[in-house]
């Protein structure tokens, strides 16, 4: 069974190889059309939300396989702890498909579940509220009511078997909604005093990243192990299918606590500056999380080095003030307002990574406070030698990818 | 009132923002690599009282770093895309702007031109500075920590890592008029000017609406958006020494050793919401509108003449419908996505209601000239509000062009 899997996934490879053409790029890429898309970080807590975008920049067919890993902790109401509040690591899985330079959209708390009734976008309805319309992409299911992880899209072909078509971009758009946080009984973005959702001023802010995108080659034999980079090995027979992870992630951010350069009062805000991290070798057979140590090094503007380190396992949102980083990222360690930060994994971890920034620019003239973020795609630098390999179950990618019904 | 608001902001970001209008094969340019070359399309700036006498400050804070372990000088250009009144020289975005009792009525006439400077950056070195300030001078204490606006090293008291590089000869000017709508150009040279081909410049940008809302509480609110400088790299050997850089293509009577950088794209592709499309997550009414700001690759700062071009437009919507738009663009266009067909939006193809879906994807192609592209999304919320939230990104590429895109150098 596996074999003749692999002989379908061998003609489509070279299929798709003929219509691909070109070498392979050894880079993630976040404004080209790749074959497996990376939205490291996804949101549905309540306080944010994401809308998925994902569209077919081709004049085929394109099938994906996409899969959730949600990272958050076991109970999201309390402080996460390995032992007692460990991360769920749960991952649920679905297939999509577009017709030829299809667009399309979902709102991760909702899914996309299709509604034949759904009609188009009128004139006449008032903001034009029609969210389901568009053609059948399949069905996308809602996430659990506390999300905090990621989204892997890979496309597949008709069998199910991955192939390097490279015609899949996406974006994510977080919505910060500004709900009463009961714990410090304050309105997430305007910081006014309440008790409840009702107090707050009806306001929202949003954020926007583009998908890392993972381009395949022609090496791809569509088994159920795919090869990010590296040579031949007995893992990966036909060497890299698909590019490499990056060497070297390259973030330019705020210093914490810098004087923020808009107001004529320097403490009038502040800028909170958050990395959110993936692994990119997974497995989603034996559904062990991948851990990743990362070597990071900092520039200030005196072209003054530091170093530190963090572990990740399998998905992180990590603030630069957070106490694993002592006071490497604070302003009056740094001594300028922006520094450059070169992240790596560190020399003996099998994983490279993938990673998002988000900067939390707060108003701060006395409570309350006012928030509004912004997501930035940071830059990469070089590839992996060794390879990073995503496993997934055998069964997921035989009998066709059609959309889940 | 929120419509009346959402009009406000719109019709001031229009008025402020819009004026005048070797794989070398595959290689093309990137925003997520450094480069030899980068551009921000969107450097804004606008003072307080502006937006209709609000207390409001829009501001570009651009960042800039050196990704090598060697020093690199940086050849930078703001292009100026303001109109200005023919009569009084004021900086206008309507003609009905340039009457007045005194000077009668004139012509709002698109204006482009540039202000150039240098920057040397030591290695690894990130710098950052606002548009509406620049950066001049030394920290006096040449010690950490450094005040803002200032370079770090002075090559005086203190040095780079590799004890000669310096911020020295640097100095970085404030856009040259407020309001300010244009773009920046940095082009990796060496000490006498000369373009390199040296991939290690990377940057950023962030639009900053802040102030003092106008509640009894008074309470400072901010929105913010951020995206990455459009790097082009230069073809390793390729670069030549002469002041015409040939981007792409084959050779010709200006280029006649070929491309010396990478292509422009030969198509964009913009993943949008439709305007006016109903934020699926708020799901109150509160809506969404895209601008798009393009700046063609070709340039010609020693004639001062802009570069131009006609960009196609081809839409799809979620139900694999399609439908297409052509628009010229002159040295710089920020418009709104439903705008760019018909001044009546409602009956825009790129309008929710005209389209039948949410979301679509948008295909430009440019015709004589490759452009740089980004996004920015403005959310409009349901209710009163005070600043809207914004969200910049930036748009895929695809192919390079077959012809050359050139920037001609002073």
């Amino acid at each position: 069974m596996r074999r003749q899997r692999g002989r379908v996934g061998l003609m489509a490879a070279a299929l798709v190889g003929l219509m691909v053409g070109g070498g392979a790029q050894a880079q993630v890429t976040t404004e080209r059309s790749a074959s497996i898309l990376v939205w490291p970080k996804v949101i549905s807590d309540g306080t944010r939300d994401t809308i998925i975008q994902i569209t077919n920049t081709s004049n085929s067919m394109v099938h994906a396989h996409c899969f959730y890993v949600n990272g958050a902790s076991t109970d999201p109401t309390l402080p996460p702890d390995p032992d007692s509040n460990p991360p769920r690591w749960v991952e649920i899985d679905f297939d999509i498909m577009l017709t030829k330079q299809q667009p399309t959209h979902w709102v991760v708390s909702t899914g996309r579940l299709f509604d034949p009734e759904a009609e188009a976008c009128s004139e006449t309805e008032d903001f034009f509220a029609c969210n389901d319309a568009g053609l059948n992409i399949g069905r996308v299911p809602p996430v659990d009511e506390f999300f905090t992880g990621e989204l892997k899209c890979i496309e597949v072909d008709m069998s199910g078997a991955p192939v390097s078509g490279n015609r899949l971009k996406g974006e994510a758009t977080t919505v910060a909604l500004n709900v009463c946080n009961a714990e410090f009984g304050e309105c997430q973005l305007s910081g006014e005093e309440c008790e409840d959702n009702s107090d707050c001023l009806d306001t929202f802010d949003v954020a926007k990243y583009n998908a890392l995108g993972i381009i395949g080659n022609e090496n791809n034999n569509g088994d159920n192990v795919l090869c990010l980079g590296g040579e031949p090995s007995d893992e990966c027979e036909q060497g890299a299918e698909y590019d490499a992870c990056p060497q070297f992630w390259i973030a330019n951010h705020f210093a914490e606590g810098a004087p923020y350069p808009v107001a004529t009062d320097p403490d009038a805000a502040t800028v909170d500056t958050a990395w959110t991290i993936v692994p990119c070798t997974q497995n989603f057979e034996t559904q062990v999380p991948e851990s990743v140590t990362i070597f990071i090094q900092v520039w200030n503007e005196f072209e003054q080095p530091l170093s530190v380190f963090a572990n990740i396992t399998c998905w992180a949102e990590l603030f630069l003030d957070d106490s694993q980083f002592g006071t490497t990222f604070d302003f009056f360690t740094l001594g300028s307002t922006f520094a450059q930060s070169r992240l790596r994994s560190a020399n003996q971890t099998a994983s490279g990574f993938l990673m998002v920034g988000s900067e939390f620019h707060a108003a701060t003239d006395g409570p309350p406070t006012w928030v509004s973020l912004a997501d930035v795609n940071y830059h990469v630098e070089g590839a992996r030698s060794g390879p990073d390999i995503i496993t997934i179950p055998a069964e997921q990618i035989g009998g066709g990818a059609g959309p889940t019904p | 009132m929120g419509q009346v608001r959402w009009a406000r902001w719109m019709v001031g970001l229009a008025m402020a923002l819009a004026v005048c209008g070797v794989r070398p094969a595959t290689a093309d340019i990137r925003s997520d690599q450094a480069a030899a070359i980068l551009e921000w399309p969107s450097v804004i700036f606008i003072e307080e009282d502006f937006i209709f006498q609000t207390g409001f400050v829009l501001e570009t804070l651009i960042q800039l770093s050196n990704v090598s372990n060697e020093p690199v000088r940086a050849w930078c250009f703001y292009e100026n895309a303001n109109a200005h009144c023919s009569n009084t020289g004021e900086v206008c975005v309507f003609a009905e702007e340039c009457c007045s009792l005194e000077f009668g009525c004139g012509t709002c006439d698109p204006g482009w031109n540039e202000t150039d400077f240098f920057i040397n950056l030591t290695p690894n070195q990130p710098l950052g500075w606002l548009a509406s300030n620049g950066m001049s001078g030394f920290d006096v204490s040449s010690r950490p920590p450094k005040d803002f606006g200032e370079f770090p090293i002075d090559g005086v008291t203190n040095f780079g890592n590799d004890g000669t590089s310096s911020n020295a000869g640097s100095r970085i000017p404030p856009v040259p008029e407020e309001p300010f709508n244009g773009s920046l150009r940095c082009i990796a040279v060496d000490e006498d000017g000369i373009p390199v081909d040296r991939n290690v410049l990377k940057g950023e940008a962030t639009i900053i609406i802040f102030g003092e809302d106008e509640g009894p509480g008074g309470q400072d609110v901010l929105s913010v958006a951020k995206h990455n400088a459009i790097g082009v790299q230069a073809i390793e050997g390729a670069v030549n020494d002469d002041k015409v850089l040939c981007l792409g293509g084959e050779p010709s009577d200006q280029c006649p050793d070929g491309a010396e950088y990478n292509g422009c794209p030969n198509f964009m592709i913009l993943n949008h919401f439709f305007d006016f499309a109903e934020n699926p997550v708020t799901d109150d009414g509160s809506f969404i509108v895209t601008l798009l700001t393009l700046v063609p690759c070709t340039q010609d700062f020693l004639r001062q003449i802009p570069g131009e071009t006609v960009v196609q437009y081809v839409v799809y919507n979620e139900f694999e419908q399609r439908v297409s738009a052509s628009r010229k663009v002159v040295c710089k266009s920020l418009i709104q996505l439903s705008n760019i067909d018909t001044t009546q939006n409602e009956r825009s193809i790129f309008s929710a209601g005209v389209a039948g879906t949410l979301t679509g994807q948008s295909r430009l192609n440019p015709l004589t000239s490759g452009v740089f592209a980004v996004a920015t999304e403005v959310h409009i919320p349901a209710g009163d509000f005070e600043v809207p939230p914004i969200a910049d990104f930036n748009v895929h590429y695809q192919g390079d062009r077959a012809e050359s895109d050139i920037i001609t150098l002073p």
